[in-house]
């Protein structure tokens, strides 16, 4: 119990100075708010130009349709592979300080994850937010059920936490590899393509579909998005929450061996 | 003349600097050709979808693109590190060029050269090989000309609207920023015909940031895509290019003074 809620101290010492950390970056800021309403703006456009020839295609009404790719665009903010722990990482492990990190006594996956969690907690309510409101106004996203408002949040939450495992492992293997940059690159192109963030899965051909049905990137903005616009409800919300649980525990079971097998390595090395 | 001979000499050193890194070559070239097939299956699987785009096919989109690609190569290539000024400025490594004999503006340009338009190139050209083929393209010579002509004049667009937004820093220090809003607008803009955005959208993409005669007016002329035929202006890529660079060579000498001048 002592134990507990000490970590819980640590995790909100960490928020904090993550919070301060981002706080400095103005500039990049207003930057990126503008290029979230630019791109929202867009995507709106293009949908209508679609649903202009073919307004049957994608088997959703186009409000619906409208508002998916305005959360799309809305919630790259923090589901970005840029905002995750694995360039820390990375960088930790160039300058040789990463024992640092490691040697603390907090386990090092739980360290990263309150960092993170900081980070993205303050990109949430600085940039997510105010995104969202706009996109209320401006760029036709509309209020979704209350039940589904629910399930989006909870399905959010665990978007956030399987992008964290995914990311978590990238910042792994830089411990290996020494440059993930180019890796990260192609995770970023598949990410993506299979997430479903600017054309929805549902509408891509057969065997595409398939294979983004397996993999776990849909869990990042397919399925909340899909629940936001009530394309999941009922028992198809409940399936859908049960996937990204599955992934959830899945990939804190492979982060954790991965771990650990790159520590021995690490120590092996000396560091 | 001289200057012509300084700058290949300057490209000369360029490119035996980066021929050192040649996993990095390919890496670059690799995540170039992966960016772009993810880039085009998801505007192939929407057309596919939905058939059409604002009365723009699949392969017209195709030749959209691959058009966008043939002039961002060739801008990428010679003139990608635009956006280094900021940190050149910052530094105070740009006073090297100052005072050395041979103009600052050519020391800057040929100091590198990008690998990552050689990928961009090639999409291009393969795309354009592609979309050629099913639309069925019968050109006579004038239309290959203008074809040459436009592709290059989209590269002088894109380096001239870079140049002018990194000229900025001799004001202001910072430009990177603004300049990498612009290069995410460019991107977003090239790959969709610019008329389904709407009409204010069109207009500022025609008059303010001309960046739509990169590749769209182009391919409305080639294509034959304007309804109730082409009119003139939409021929005048070459001329706007000529025109940006004209603008932006007066930012950049003035900044160049401004900055010797203060002795910053």
């Amino acid at each position: 119990m002592r134990a507990n809620s000490m970590s819980l101290r640590i995790g909100a010492a960490f928020l904090h100075s993550e919070f301060l950390n981002i706080s400095v970056y103005r500039v990049s800021f207003w930057l990126n708010l503008v290029y979230t309403f630019l791109m929202m703006y867009s995507v709106g456009y293009v949908w209508r130009a679609l649903y202009a020839a073919n307004p049957d295609a994608a088997g959703v009404p186009l409000p619906n349709m409208v508002s998916y790719a305005v959360m799309g665009v809305a919630l790259e903010a923090i589901l970005h592979p840029r905002n995750g722990p694995q360039f820390y990482i990375m960088e930790q492990v160039r300058k040789g300080t990463i024992e640092m990190d490691i040697l603390k006594p907090v386990d090092f996956q739980f360290y990263m994850f309150t960092k993170n969690m900081g980070g993205l907690a303050v990109r949430f309510l600085f940039l997510v937010l105010p995104s969202l409101i706009t996109a209320y106004f401006l760029f036709s996203l509309k209020l979704p059920h209350f039940s589904a408002l629910m399930g989006f949040a909870l399905s959010l939450a665990c978007s956030v936490v399987i992008s964290f495992f995914l990311n978590f492992m990238l910042g792994l293997l830089s411990m290996v590899t020494m440059n993930i940059k180019n890796i990260n690159w192609g995770y970023n192109a598949v990410l993506r393509f299979f997430s479903g963030q600017m054309v929805p899965l549902w509408i891509f051909p057969g065997m595409l579909r398939i294979l983004g049905n397996i993999l776990p990137f849909r869990c990042i903005y397919s399925i909340p998005a899909s629940i936001y616009i009530g394309n999941y409800a009922g028992m198809d919300m409940l399936g859908a929450l049960g996937v990204q649980g599955t992934w959830i525990i899945l990939l804190w079971i492979s982060s954790r061996l991965l771990m650990k097998k790159v520590f021995a390595r690490v120590m092996i090395q000396g560091g | 003349m001289r200057n012509i001979w300084l700058y290949g000499q300057f490209l000369r050193v360029a490119v035996l600097g980066k021929a050192q890194y040649k996993a990095d070559f390919f890496v670059g070239i690799a995540s170039v050709l992966v960016l772009n097939a993810v880039n085009l299956s998801l505007i192939g699987i929407l057309v596919y979808n939905f058939d059409t785009l604002g009365n723009w096919g699949i392969w017209d989109l195709m030749f959209l693109y691959s058009f966008w690609m043939l002039s961002r190569g060739i801008y990428g290539v010679f003139f990608w590190h635009l956006s280094d000024l900021e940190e050149m400025i910052v530094s105070g490594n740009f006073d090297a060029y100052l005072v050395r004999p041979a103009s600052p503006f050519l020391q800057f340009i040929g100091k590198e050269i990008s690998y990552t338009g050689v990928g961009d190139f090639l999409v291009g050209v393969l795309g354009f090989l592609l979309a050629a083929a099913q639309l069925k393209l019968k050109w006579q010579a004038g239309e290959w000309v203008y074809f040459v002509i436009c592709v290059l004049s989209g590269a002088l667009i894109q380096m001239a609207v870079n140049w002018i937004g990194a000229s900025l820093c001799f004001w202001t220090t910072r430009s990177h920023a603004a300049m990498s809003i612009v290069e995410r607008f460019i991107v977003l803009m090239q790959q969709y015909p610019a008329n389904i955005f709407g009409k204010y959208f069109q207009i500022f993409v025609t008059c303010f940031l001309p960046v739509a005669f990169i590749n769209y007016y182009p391919s409305v002329v080639l294509l034959n895509k304007a309804e109730g035929g082409t009119s003139f202006w939409q021929y005048l890529s070459p001329v706007v290019s000529l025109v940006l660079l004209f603008v932006g060579a007066l930012v950049w000498t003035r900044g160049v003074k401004r900055y010797a001048g203060t002795g910053n």
